[in-house]
This record gives structure tokens, sequence and C-alpha cells, in this order.
């Protein structure tokens, strides 16, 4: 028996012990909001509603649907916000009246209580193979806050949904479990609170105010790196939590090792529950999520087009979701539906050129990452410290911008093409054992 | 039950009840009033299942007891009884009230299906002025909206911020905003009260001197004074952003008294078209701040104002009615009215005080 005839059986029970003006009265906008392990919701309208059922009516209602459901064990009263009266029509009949435009009123883009962004859920959120990982430890968080993975920690580069997820995890947990505070805040949010509290002397009531909260996440924690008396409250913070079994929910573009200066005890502490990564999605994510996008925004675009898109613009998703309200804006326009050749002229300029890099740049870049002369690189040193930067060299020149392995040789002090082959599959081969050297050429990276 | 009390005070807390009974047809009983003798007092309780009012009565008490009476009728006749200093109640199935020169008796309704007004919980607790809360309801609940289609714009949206409690309310074509210097804002919670329920909250709370309690749940909110609890539903919304439409920078600025503005505006009424229409008309080149009201059956008017004027010439069409609403509001003798350009609101606010900020959209005719 579902939800809706239950009640509606037990009603017909209720209506017989009860009188007719009782009855409508307060039974009238009642019904099973959920039942869970023996426990029924019953979504009442208001508080006078809820109060009079739970002393006058409480044993009744309980009588009625053990009989018709016997795992009942308990019964709880909901208040649930009314629904808006149907769609009159007197929206346009008061403007008319009014006989002036409104005010251009905008709704709070975030809900201030929690800071959560109401847009963000799981149902628009897109799962490609590379992120089904992080998406499957979400799931896992959602259906046992503070138990699956405490704390979970997201990393992946900029425009990759981390936030997205993040703010997901706290939407769904906000609307299935009521009363569950769950606050999103960001880093740099979390600081200016704090030194905002220390100077006004509130240092306790900033404590009081995060401890409360029963799901915290936190965005873009690489800012905390060198703000120590910041790292040391969240330190506290956390402990305090985790003691308590509170989910924590973290992200940040890096792994956490590899933010600079934030204290051991915290690394320490992040590894101890769960880290996933989000890489770069590939071609076929791309488009999966382009055709998501295209279809929220009720415009249609050929699938040749979006097939372009996913080719043309690599890694970050929020470029993609850029290009993307380009073109709808630009069919909106001609009002007509792009051709790709329309479209290729379209994103010719958008889309992130290749950059050329000479051989000195990526050399510079390099040097100054390992803090090393730029001209060991190029000398006939085999001192360990620069071997390894040579052959970093080499391989993002390789990798990255297709450079030949002769000329390779050729820029970097005359070496042979085949020292540089070696070079690189010892990179390709050592990247596969470890983590942290992969970690080092991303930063390099980002560095050109 | 059988009780002796103040004609004054009963006659008083009455008053108070009646308004807040319900006009439910389904429940008979709401459209009474509780009446539960006790220990020294009589505990009057009054509800429509939006607000819940509950108010004690000092009494010597010879029997105690429960009885519902329908509200109408007890407070009407308590009212109208000759003054004299106390009124004895007496009730079996019938409340009789017996004074010095009369005796009547009501019929009463059975009180057990009274429902019980919601008790706050005394943990999340502020106290503020009474005064200073009404003051603020009352200089914008009249611009709440209301239609019930949008509930967030059918309530007043009461906030702190800083050293000033914030009441705010819109219905979309007007907004009111003020500002009210206040003592004891610990952590205030952001609310909405319904439009509907402003009115007799401020009734009720009139009557407190001094400071009132202010209770929270996330469903309800509550005042206690002096043996006096209202409480009232609040709105499960959030309130449109609506600084960011107060416009920062201004075309035309006029500066003018008060009371010329409400008997010119008085004026208008007589002349103003079914759409309440008035233009006004701003020359700073000229030195001339006029308003047109015109009525194809009956005749035009305009009249001039002397008026302080600055910046570029401006003209615009409102609704008289949403001008004149808010003037009760400025306590300053002169107004100050802003323009930031066509189809833009006008801002008006009392010169010199920074607590009041008024904003209505021009007609686009």
């Amino acid at each position: 028996m579902d939800n809706e005839q239950l009640w509606k059986n037990v009603l017909v029970e209720i209506e017989l012990a009860v009188s007719k003006a009782n009855f409508n009265t307060w039974f009238k906008d009642t019904r099973i909001l959920k039942q869970e392990e023996g426990v029924v919701f019953v979504s009442v309208p208001n508080t006078f509603a809820k109060d009079w059922l739970f002393n006058k009516y409480h044993k009744i209602i309980m009588k009625a649907l053990r009989n018709l459901a016997e795992h009942t064990r308990a019964l709880e009263y909901v208040i649930t916000k009314e629904e808006p009266k149907q769609k009159e029509l007197e929206p346009a009949r008061g403007a008319f009246l009014a006989g002036a435009p409104e005010l251009p009123l905008q709704d709070f883009y975030v809900d201030k209580d929690n800071n959560l962004n109401p847009r963000y859920t799981f149902e628009s959120f897109v799962v490609g193979p590379f992120n089904e990982l992080a998406h499957a430890a979400a799931q896992a968080v959602v259906k046992k806050p503070g138990a699956a993975y405490n704390p979970l920690f997201i990393y992946g580069n900029t425009g990759h949904g981390k936030t997205h997820l993040i703010q997901a995890i706290g939407n769904y947990i906000k609307n299935q479990t009521a009363g569950k505070k769950v606050f999103y805040v960001t880093s740099e949010k979390f600081t200016i609170d704090y030194v905002n509290s220390v100077q006004a002397n509130k240092a306790n009531l900033f404590k009081e105010r995060y401890r409360k909260y029963d799901v915290l996440i936190m965005d873009d924690i690489q800012f905390f790196s060198n703000k120590e008396q910041t790292q040391e409250e969240l330190f506290h913070l956390f402990n305090s939590m985790y003691e308590s079994n509170k989910q924590i929910v973290f992200s940040s573009d890096k792994h956490p090792n590899f933010i600079p200066n934030l204290a051991d005890r915290l690394k320490s502490r992040f590894a101890a529950g769960m880290i996933v990564d989000i890489p770069t999605p590939d071609r076929e994510s791309r488009l999966a999520i382009l055709k998501t996008k295209a279809r929220l925004s009720a415009v249609s675009i050929a699938d040749e087009v979006l097939e372009h898109l996913a080719t043309t613009i690599d890694g970050n998703i929020r470029e993609l979701e850029g290009m993307l309200n380009v073109l709808v804006c630009q069919s909106q326009l001609k009002g007509k539906e792009l051709g790709l050749g329309e479209v290729k002229h379209l994103i010719k300029n958008s889309a992130k050129p290749k950059k050329a890099v000479s051989v000195k740049e990526v050399t510079k870049a390099v040097a100054s990452f390992f803090n090393i002369e730029e001209e060991d690189i190029y000398e006939k040193t085999r001192r360990k410290e620069v071997v390894k930067p040579r052959q970093l060299v080499m391989y993002i020149l390789r990798e990255d911008f297709s450079v030949s392995y002769p000329l390779i040789g050729q820029k970097l002090g005359g070496r042979d093409h085949t020292t540089v082959i070696h070079s690189c599959e010892k990179i390709k081969n050592e990247l596969k054992l470890n983590a942290a050297l992969g970690q080092e050429i991303d930063q390099i990276r980002t560095l050109l | 039950m059988k009780v002796e009390c103040v004609q004054n005070k009963l006659s008083e807390a009455l008053y108070q009840a009646e308004k807040i009974t319900g006009k439910n047809l389904n429940l008979p009983v709401l459209s009474c009033v509780y009446i539960e003798a006790k220990k020294g007092h009589l505990l009057l309780r009054a509800t429509n299942l939006d607000l819940g009012f509950q108010s004690t009565v000092p009494a010597k008490v010879d029997a105690e007891g429960i009885v519902a009476v329908p509200a109408g009728a007890l407070s009407t006749f308590i009212a109208n009884l000759p003054r004299e200093k106390s009124v004895k109640l007496e009730s079996s199935s019938t409340l009789s009230v017996i004074t010095h020169k009369s005796r009547s008796t009501i019929k009463c309704l059975p009180h057990e299906d009274f429902p019980t007004i919601p008790e706050l919980p005394k943990t999340e607790v502020r106290e503020m002025p009474a005064k200073d809360f009404v003051s603020g309801l009352k200089a914008v609940w009249y611009s709440s909206s209301i239609s019930s289609i949008k509930p967030e714009l059918s309530s007043v949206c009461v906030y702190p911020e800083e050293h000033e409690m914030v009441f705010a309310a819109t219905d979309s074509f007007r907004l009111a905003e003020k500002k009210i210097k206040t003592k004891g804002l610990k952590e205030f919670e952001r609310v909405l009260i319904p439009f509907k329920n402003v009115a007799e909250i401020i009734r009720v709370l009139e009557r407190a001197e001094g400071v009132v309690e202010i209770r929270f749940s996330k469903h309800q909110i509550a005042f206690a004074f002096d043996g006096t609890y209202l409480t009232s539903r609040v709105v499960d919304g959030t309130f449109p952003d609506y600084r960011q439409i107060i416009p920062k920078e201004f075309k035309t600025e006029a500066v003018l008294l008060k009371e010329d503005l409400i008997q010119s505006l008085k004026i208008s009424t007589i002349f103003s078209d079914a759409f309440n229409q008035v233009s006004m008309s701003i020359a700073p080149s000229a030195k001339r701040f006029s308003l047109t009201a015109k009525n194809a059956s009956l005749g035009e008017n305009t009249t001039t104002l002397d008026a302080a004027l600055s910046g570029a010439d401006a003209e615009a069409n409102f609704n008289f009615r949403y001008i004149a609403d808010c003037l009760q509001a400025i306590g300053a003798d002169s107004v100050s009215l802003s323009f930031a350009g066509p189809s833009r609101p006008v801002v008006i606010r009392g010169v010199s005080d920074k607590s009041f900020t008024y904003l209505v959209m021009p007609m686009n005719r």
C-alpha cells in the first residue's frame, strides 16, 4: 500500500471516531510525507494543527495506522510549506490596475541560511567516466552523512565540477533530512569571518556558530595556505565535528599534500577520509555534458555542432558552457539553428589557441620551479638535481608541444635524439609509479 | 466557575481576544473566547489558527472552571455595560454575567474542542522595546502585497543589521524599508511575518509598555509581555534581494514640504482617472514642480508646488495612492523625491532622515 492509499484508509477510520467539524478542520490538509524504518511522517499545515493532533488525536491516528500497517512504530508531525494558491489571473490584473511596471525584484541567488545555491543538484550533474568515482563517493556520503567517508576531499582543476558536486551534496542532505543544518562556505569567507570575529573579540561566538552545523562544506581550501591562525581554527573545528560524527566536505584545486604551507596535522586529517580527484573530462564526457546543457537551454543545436565543440574545446567545463551560451544567444538572435560552418567561425576566436611556447620559456619555467640555474639545463652535467628537470623539459616539450625529438636534442645543448627519447620514456614510466611527479608536471604546466 | 474581576480590565482583554477569533465555519468553537478561571486570574484565549492570543486578567476566583463563549457577543456586551468597578462571571452550561444592576446569561460551546495555542520554547528569546517594533511594522506594512500568490511578498520582512532592526515590505510596485536603532539586538533571526497578521500584531503590541519578549521557532514567532502572549505563523520563504534595485545615483532631485505634497495629492484624488494617475513634472531649469491629474469625464487640475530642485528636467506618472501611502511614515517636515531616470523607481525619503526609504515605480502611460 502506498502512502497516499494508506493515509486515505487511516482518514476513513478517523472520520468515524471524531466529529465532522474537527475532522474537517484538522485532517483536511494532512498527508503522509514518508515512512522510514517504522516512523511515519505526517505533513500538517501549521503549528496549531501539529500541537492539536499531537495532544488530542495522537492515539487515534496511531491506532488506525497500526491496524493498517503493523510495522508502524512511531508517528511524527512535520510542518510543510503550504502550496501557493492556484495560479490566478491576478498578477496580470494587478499590474494592469497599478499601471506600472513591476520593480525588477530578484530572489536571492543563494539561500541565506546555508549559502547553498539551489541550482546545483545531483540531477543536473553529468556523470562520465572521469568523475564517476567522485560522484560515487558523494552518493555514499549523502546516504550516510558522517559515517561513510569523513571527511570527503574532492580536488581537481578549475571548471571540473567540484563546486557543483559538493553543493549537490549539501542540497541533497538539506532536502532529504529536515532539521540537518547544512552550511556551505568558501575558505575565503571562513577566513574573513574568523578574522572579523577575533577583531570583535567574539571568537567564541564564531566557534559556537560553526560547531552547530551537521554538515559543513568548505570550498577552495587551497587558499588556506600561509594562513596559520585560520588553519589552527579549522583544525579545532575539524576535530570537534569529526568527533561528533558530523560530515565535512572539502574541495581544493590540488591534492592536500601539494597545498603549500598547509599544516601537516591538517593534511593527515584530510587523508583520513576519502580523497578523490576529478580529472579532465574526456571527449565523450564533454559531449555528454554539452548535450545535457543544450537540452536545458531549450534551443536545438545539431549533434555535429556539439561534437565539434567537444573536440575543439578541451578540459574546462566552464568554458564549454560559456561557448554553448554564445551559440544559444547567437541562434536566438538570428532566429534559426546555426550550421557547422557558422559555429566554426564563431568559436574561432574563443577556442583557446594552442600556445606557442619557446624551448627557452619551458626551460626557464622548469628551472625556476626546481630552483636551479637555467644554464645548468643546457650544460653537459649529470648532477642529479639537474638531470630530472632536464628530462622534464624534454618530456613537456614532446608531450605538450609536439616538438620533434631531434629538435629538442639540438635546442638543449646539442644532445642526440635517442637521449631525448630515453628521457621521455623514463618520465612516462615514472609517472605510472609516482603520482607526485604528475602533480609537479601539472604545476609546471600552469606556469607556462 | 465563579469569579469576580475588574470590569475594564476584562473588557480590554476581551476586545483584544475578539479580534483574533476565527470565522471558521468548520469549527464554530473558534469564534469563541476560551476563558479559564484558575488561581487568582482568568486566562483568555482566542485563535483563528493563524494567530493565537492569550491574556490574563487578575480575578477573585471562588470556583475554578473553563468555558468557551461566543467572543463577539461577550465582548460587545461587556464593553457596553454601564461603567462599574467589577463584574461577576458564573458558569454551568451557560455563562452568567452579573453586575450591580444586571444579570445575563450567554450560551457556551463545548470547550474541549478549543485548540491549544502553540507555546514557543523560551530557548530562543530576544527582547526589544515594543514601540520600536510597532513603529517599524507601521512604517512599511502597507506596502505588502494583498495577493496570496507570492507569500514572501504578502509579508513584512524583519531582520537585524548591525545596530539596527530593518523592516521591509514590497508588492513589487513599490517598496518600503525602515531601519530602527534599537537595544538588545542579539542574534535576531530573519523572519517574514504574514501581512494579514501584522495589523493584529500592531494592535496587541501597542498596548505593551516597555520591552516585549520575542520568541522564534522555524514556523512561528511569538510576542510576550505582562501576561499577554501572541503567536503568529511565519512565512517560509525568502524575501527578494531588494537592496540591489534601490538606485544609488540620481538625475533629478526635488525637496518639498510634506504638508504641501499631501494637500496637492488630495486635490489630485478628485481629478485623477480610474488608474489613480498623476503626472509629476519637475523642471529645475524653470524652477517649477507641478502635479497634474486628468479625468476625461470631469476635467483636469495642475498644482504647482514650492520646491528646491536640482538636476535635469524630468517627467513621470504615478499612482498617487502609492505616494500618499508612504507620507505618514515620514517624520520629517520635508521630503525629497529623487529620480534616477525614466522607467526607474523614484526614491522618496524624509529630508535628513536616512532611516526610511520608499521606492515607487512610475506608470508607463
